[in-house]
């Protein structure tokens, strides 16, 4: 087969509406080892004649990010081809790959195993020219035809996303309304589900977004980029209620190493309650938000549930002015006394409370003598009228610092 | 899509309450409630006096507490980012009056149902301002259209005044308070009154 | 139903004289908004203008005749405006048959609706055998007297001349309360550059978006002026020019300067000498700077003499005449430029009166209600229009007895006013929505024509129709007593005093007026001529006509007057952005901006006195007590309290119970009389449970 041949073949293809598979198939056989396509977060899309792979391979294929020469790309030059390998507990793979870029975008991998199928020989031998000169015309091919998806996700993504806002914020008349367009998209809004809000970087968030995990309880979770946050949503369908957190650990957990991986920077998700029905999912959504703020006061992170917040979220909803009112009434004495005396008994008490009132813990952390600590918190006390011994005057103090706390944040 | 904020700059707002009366006016309540209100902002910085007024109503925000604890759904937030309240929906219990830590929704005595700022859409959409917007003086007060992306970093979040709780996520922006000189400001004023000779 | 909408104009007394556009739904009122078109305002208005409605359909609103039965005891009867007008009408005939001239009856009118018409009150009054007139003003007499002296005459720059200037200083005005709409002039010229000073005892709105704030001890004014004039010389500042070629009196008032000790000026007015050389500096290094005196500061016991001495700053500069320069206050200039209704504007028409015909009437000083009860020939009627003496003027109570002591009080009006309570007949008197008229502003020069929206609420009329209505009764007995025209047309009658207008702007009918209105053309800049119309000629330092009236030529100000010793606070009344003096405070919408009846004090004061922002407080002194609520404030210094102009107490008192008479050093020269001070009150207070 000449090579013109194999390019025409891989853009007829392409012509006649197949796909991905298809052109990863065509390199497979070409050049007879297996091929994976991943995307630019390294998953998987495509895994072409894995039989007999020693290693047990799933959703990514991580591979060492470099930049190319896209004019090299452009011209066949296979000196752009890289080597890789994978390890494992007892063996290791060997891989040649590219990176499928455009305009300085990384879109995806190519990857070619240096594994053969084991019907013909355990051996590999290195590629060949030739086989070079193949993976780089599929390359285009295969850029072509990622460069095409994102465009059209990118697109879809923003109708999603719009649709998803307007149910989430009431924006919708019936459940019917809504059914009706979610079939547009295969989505399933039947049954319980719940809402994951989270923040980060901002520029990361596209692949917090990306990096969403396929499936959660047998269902693909649905994702929209709203007021800078990612939000998810999750069918609970048949998850009895005991299981739910269990589930959504296990979902989460990778999901954050997977973030943490790619630098996401501080992470911060709220999770809402299971609300039955689509139309009450704005429920869900608007408590994801409220635990990730409340989070974020009460240190939560990276995940806080807005169930757990028990009667923190009743407090947070009093009138704003009240609420400073009521930590100015209780710091007050103690913020005034530090802007006179140059002191800083709000930080002591701070550490105390950080400290779980722990004379001890809190004197080290401070770097100061037991002693001296006691007189602060005395002076505190002095200050403020409150016994911090006592439960329900600790209550007071700590909820006026977060009070404080949250005003300073922002 | 766009998103309608409120933007409001301090240094030009005179306190004159043009933008509550005309507001409230146009909402025909006529007893003393507005869904706009300005508050006057004081304290003592360094050796100065901050002396500065607030306009405020509804923040329209990213996570509006009226709408997740309204029972009736009468709530909804556009697409432009307006939180609007269904006057049809709404049974006057009030819950959102009390949700809402700006205490912008407020019952009209005279329907017994609850009101509160809607950006006046209808107005910005025949492409006039709100009456509030329109009746500043000096452009203290205004309208701004744009992406959730397109933040003014000249712009801040809270000034000391507002209050600062940062849970519903308000859209109004602000202008960072400027201070002029103040000459002859004694704050360390006697704790006797002294005679004024 | 369809909306109509017409043109009218605020008749409020205030500067801004807003040309408004009020939509009308089924004949009523259902919107006022500004007119765009309106060039000063661009379409701009007050709060209390956006409550226009309110206020017309306020259920306050008193729209039948009523009769009470004793003054003060709120026992009203509704009478027919039949039986209103022949009593009234019979107590002028047996007054004029009893004592065989008509100086028992008096008239107290003021600015309580600048309508031209309205001056048609005081017309009718002048058709008569002469009567007793109240004259004067309780506004702005010290102040005009102090330009009068220096410059000859009251003339300022248009508002918009405030674009070209470098520096503005406002000197003891709020105009982010008081005009609003020159606040966007003001804002404009920051942006090209300039900068704003505002001198005031209080950090008030204005002064908190100033580049530069100077805290003055109250009526102080004028000694910071002579400092930084002392400054300018020193400094050599002048514009010898303007000064050897047009000024009179430089030699004296030179010597004069150089005997004044700054440090004792710091001392008195509170300023830092440091901080009133840089000030000083400042103004005689910008040009052009401007410096606008608010009408606060002249209503001080040296409020005359403090204008006088602000002024020789412009003079000493040579700001004079110049673009983006000179001194606004006051325009009289304008009311030259109108029919003869205009020029009855007090203060102004009592000296413009002919001689004999002033000398032929008895003239009391306005608010010197104690001497109205002391005349022989006693009052027996007074008729109060557009004014609420009670709320307004100095010592209420004194007020209240002598309105209790005259046999018949009439009072016109819209609301039961506090003066309203004491009179024996009140008379509906019709909004300006509801009959047409005109508004000269005194700020802008804008001439405004004001439709008649809706047809008059109730039996309500207008004053000009009040007093026709009175004259006919009055003739139908005794047809001889008064020429005023009882045929008047109100159209006619507007066109008369607008016709030098019309001619000047070359505007064929005054239904032109309505939509674009005009502008009387005064010069945009005052005094580029230099021709000043003083006994010298020239721009007087040194006036003998001050000496006239019993001051210092030189612009000294007299001793600030020390306080009783048992009451510690100063009291200073300031305006409200919602309020106008007494107006506007019965409205809900209003209200419910300052839900009590407030008293501003420092939070050393509320330490002192164990106040909290809320609580009740009892003020007093040796006149009388009223009761407020406190609000605390970092803006005034700590042993200054303040309330809003006009404010009632919780009991429905008036705020000027404390104030006793006190005059201000001019106010003779052009009104006739002294003005009255508002800001060396001293009271005390205690905190109620
Ligand atoms: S300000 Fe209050 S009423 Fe407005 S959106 Fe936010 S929570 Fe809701
Ligand atoms: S936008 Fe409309 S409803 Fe909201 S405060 Fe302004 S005038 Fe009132
Ligand atoms: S109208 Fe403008 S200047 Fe006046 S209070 Fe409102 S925002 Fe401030
Ligand atoms: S009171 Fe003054 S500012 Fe207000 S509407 Fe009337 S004229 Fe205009």
């Amino acid at each position: 087969m000449n090579d013109k041949d194999f390019f025409t073949r891989l853009i007829y293809g392409l012509i006649e509406g197949k796909d991905l598979p298809y052109l990863a198939m065509k390199l497979a056989q070409s050049i007879e080892r297996p091929v994976i396509i991943t995307d630019n977060i390294h998953r998987i899309l495509v895994f072409q004649n894995p039989s007999d792979l020693s290693h047990e391979i799933n959703e990514f294929f991580p591979v060492p990010y470099f930049r190319i020469n896209e004019e090299q790309l452009m011209q066949g030059d296979p000196t752009v081809l890289s080597q890789g390998q994978l390890e494992s507990d007892n063996n290791s793979i060997t891989y040649s790959y590219l990176p499928l870029q455009t305009a300085g975008k990384c879109l995806g991998y190519c990857i070619v195993l240096d594994a053969c199928n084991s019907s013909i020989s355990s051996d590999p031998t290195p590629l060949s020219e030739k086989d070079k000169t193949l993976i780089m015309q599929a390359a285009i091919a295969l850029l072509l035809v990622l460069k095409n998806k994102r465009e059209y996700s990118l697109g879809q993504e923003q109708f999603r996303d719009e649709f998803i806002r307007d149910v989430l914020y009431n924006n919708y008349d019936s459940k019917s309304n809504i059914y009706e367009k979610a079939d547009l998209w295969h989505w399933n809004l039947q049954g319980p589900m719940v809402i994951l809000v989270l923040e980060c970087k901002l520029e990361k968030i596209r692949t917090a977004r990306d990096l969403i995990p396929n499936s959660f309880n047998n269902q693909p979770p649905i994702s929209a980029y709203i007021n800078n946050q990612l939000t998810i949503i999750l069918n609970m369908k048949n998850l009895k209620k005991r299981k739910q957190r269990t589930a959504l650990n296990k979902f989460l957990s990778p999901y954050i190493s997977q973030l943490e991986h790619y630098e996401t920077g501080e992470i911060e998700i709220g999770v809402g309650s299971t609300v039955s029905a689509v139309t009450d999912l704005h429920l869900s959504y608007q408590e994801a938000k409220v635990a990730l703020e409340l989070g974020k006061v009460f240190n939560h992170r990276p995940i806080c549930f807005f169930e757990e917040m028990g009667f923190l979220k009743f407090i947070f909803t009093q009138p704003a002015m009240e609420l400073q009112d009521f930590s100015q009434r209780v710091l007050g004495p103690i913020i005034e006394n530090d802007l006179e005396t140059g002191g800083n008994l709000l930080d002591t008490l701070r550490s105390h409370i950080e400290c779980k009132c722990q004379i001890g813990e809190c004197a080290k952390a401070l770097y100061v003598h037991e002693n001296t600590l006691r007189n602060r918190i005395k002076k505190i006390e002095q200050l403020t009228g409150f016994d911090l011994r006592r439960v329900d005057h600790m209550v007071n103090v700590y909820i006026a610092l977060q009070v404080l706390h949250l005003g300073i944040e922002t | 899509m766009k998103s309608i904020f409120f933007e409001f700059n301090p240094n030009r707002c005179l306190g004159c309450r043009a933008c509550q009366i005309a507001c409230t006016v146009n909402h025909d309540l006529h007893s003393g409630i507005y869904l706009r209100k300005v508050t006057q902002v004081q304290y003592k910085s360094k050796d100065q006096i901050a002396n500065y007024y607030l306009s405020l109503s509804c923040n329209h925000c990213a996570n509006p507490e009226c709408f997740r604890l309204c029972p009736e759904r009468a709530y909804r937030k556009r697409r432009d980012g307006i939180v609007i309240q269904d006057d049809k929906k709404c049974k006057g219990c009030g819950v959102c009056t009390r949700a809402c830590p700006f205490e912008a929704p407020v019952v009209n005595p005279k329907t017994g149902k609850t009101i509160k700022c809607d950006l006046c859409f209808d107005k910005l959409e025949e492409g006039d301002n709100p009456f509030c917007v329109a009746s500043c003086p000096v452009e203290a007060l205004t309208v701004y259209k744009r992406t959730t992306y397109e933040e003014n970093p000249d712009l801040v979040k809270t000034l000391p005044g507002f209050p600062r709780i940062q849970i519903t996520r308000p859209s109004i922006r602000y202008y960072p308070v400027k201070m002029g000189v103040q000459i002859g400001i004694n704050l360390d004023y006697p704790k006797e009154v002294k005679e004024d000779e | 139903m369809k909306k109509l909408t017409y043109h009218n104009v605020c008749t409020r007394d205030c500067p801004a004289s807003c040309r408004l556009l009020t939509e009308v739904q089924g004949g009523r009122v259902v919107d006022v908004k500004g007119d765009p078109l309106d060039t000063f305002t661009r379409g701009y208005i007050c709060a209390k203008g956006y409550s226009y409605p309110e206020r017309i359909y306020s259920p306050d609103r008193i729209l039948y005749p009523l009769k009470q039965r004793k003054k003060g005891s709120g026992n009203w009867e509704r009478i027919s405006w039949e039986q209103a007008l022949d009593e009234i009408a019979n107590k002028f005939i047996t007054i004029s048959e009893g004592y065989s001239n008509l100086l028992p009856v008096c008239l107290d009118r003021y600015l309580g609706n600048l309508g031209i018409l309205n001056l048609n009150v005081a017309a009718f009054f002048l058709s008569m055998a002469p009567i007793t007139l109240m004259v004067g003003s309780p506004c702005v007499s010290a102040g005009t007297d102090g330009m009068t002296l220096n410059y000859g005459f009251c003339k300022k720059p248009v508002p918009e001349d405030m674009l070209n200037s470098k520096l503005i200083i406002i000197w003891g005005g709020n105009s982010a309360w008081t005009l609003p709409q020159q606040m966007h002039y003001i804002y404009e010229a920051r942006k090209n550059g300039a900068k704003i000073v505002v001198i005031d005892p209080i950090l008030t709105a204005t002064a908190a978006r100033s580049d530069i704030y100077v805290n003055i001890r109250p009526g102080t004014d004028g000694l910071l002026a002579l400092g930084m004039a002392k400054i300018l010389m020193e400094e050599n500042f002048l514009d010898h020019e303007f000064m050897s070629g047009y000024t009179h009196g430089w030699d004296k008032y030179k010597d004069y300067l150089t005997t004044i000790d700054l440090e004792q000026i710091s001392t008195q007015t509170n300023v830092p000498s440091a901080e009133i050389h840089k000030l000083a500096c400042l103004y005689g290094n910008t040009k052009p700077a401007t410096i606008w005196i608010g009408l606060g500061l002249q209503r001080s016991p040296s409020g005359g003499q403090n204008v006088r001495a602000i002024d020789s700053l412009a003079a000493l500069t040579g700001n004079i005449g110049k673009q983006g320069g000179n001194v606004h206050h006051i325009s009289y200039e304008v009311f030259m430029n109108a029919g003869e209704l205009a020029r009855l504007q007090l203060p102004w028409g009592l000296a413009s009166m002919p001689e004999d015909l002033k000398n032929s009437f008895r003239t009391i000083a306005t608010g010197r209600f104690a001497e109205l009860n002391n005349l022989t020939p006693p009052i027996e009627l007074l008729w109060i229009a557009g004014r609420n003496p009670v709320a307004q003027d100095q010592d209420s109570d004194t007020v209240k007895n002598t309105l209790k002591n005259i046999p018949m009080v009439v009072v016109a009006d819209q609301f039961l006013t506090s003066s309203a309570q004491y009179a024996d007949y009140f008379l509906p008197v019709s909004s300006s929505f509801e009959h047409e008229d005109a508004v000269i502003s005194y700020w802008h020069y804008g001439v405004g024509l004001n439709e008649k929206a809706i047809e008059p609420l109730g039996e309500s009329k207008s004053d000009f129709e009040i007093m026709k209505c009175l004259a006919k009764a009055i003739k139908k007995i005794q047809p001889g007593f008064t020429d005023f025209p009882i045929e008047s047309d109100p159209r006619q009658c507007l066109h008369q005093e607008l016709e030098p207008i019309l001619k000047q702007q070359e505007i064929s009918s005054i239904d032109k007026l309505r939509r674009q209105g005009a502008r009387i053309q005064l010069s945009a800049v005052p005094w580029q001529d230099y021709s000043f119309p003083t006994p010298s000629g020239k721009y007087e330092f040194y006036s003998l006509k001050a000496m006239e009236h019993g001051l210092e030529p030189l612009p000294i100000p007299a001793q600030v007057t020390a306080k009783p010793a048992s009451y510690p606070f100063r009291l200073m009344v300031v305006r409200n952005y919602a309020t106008l003096n007494s107006q506007f405070y019965n409205l809900p919408n209003i209200r419910g901006l300052e839900s009590n009846s407030t008293l501003i004090i420092h939070p050393e004061t509320a330490a002192q006195k164990s106040l909290e922002h809320g609580d009740k407080v009892k003020v007093y002194n040796q006149l009388g007590e009223i009761e407020m609520h406190i609000s605390v404030s970092l803006c005034l210094p700590h042993n200054i309290v303040v309330a809003y102009m006009g404010i009632p107490d919780n009991h429905g008192e008036v705020i000027n119970t404390l104030f006793g008479l006190s005059e201000t050093d001019l106010g003779e020269v052009v009104s006739g009389c002294k003005g009255l001070t508002f800001n060396d009150c001293f009271v005390n207070l205690v905190r109620m449970e």
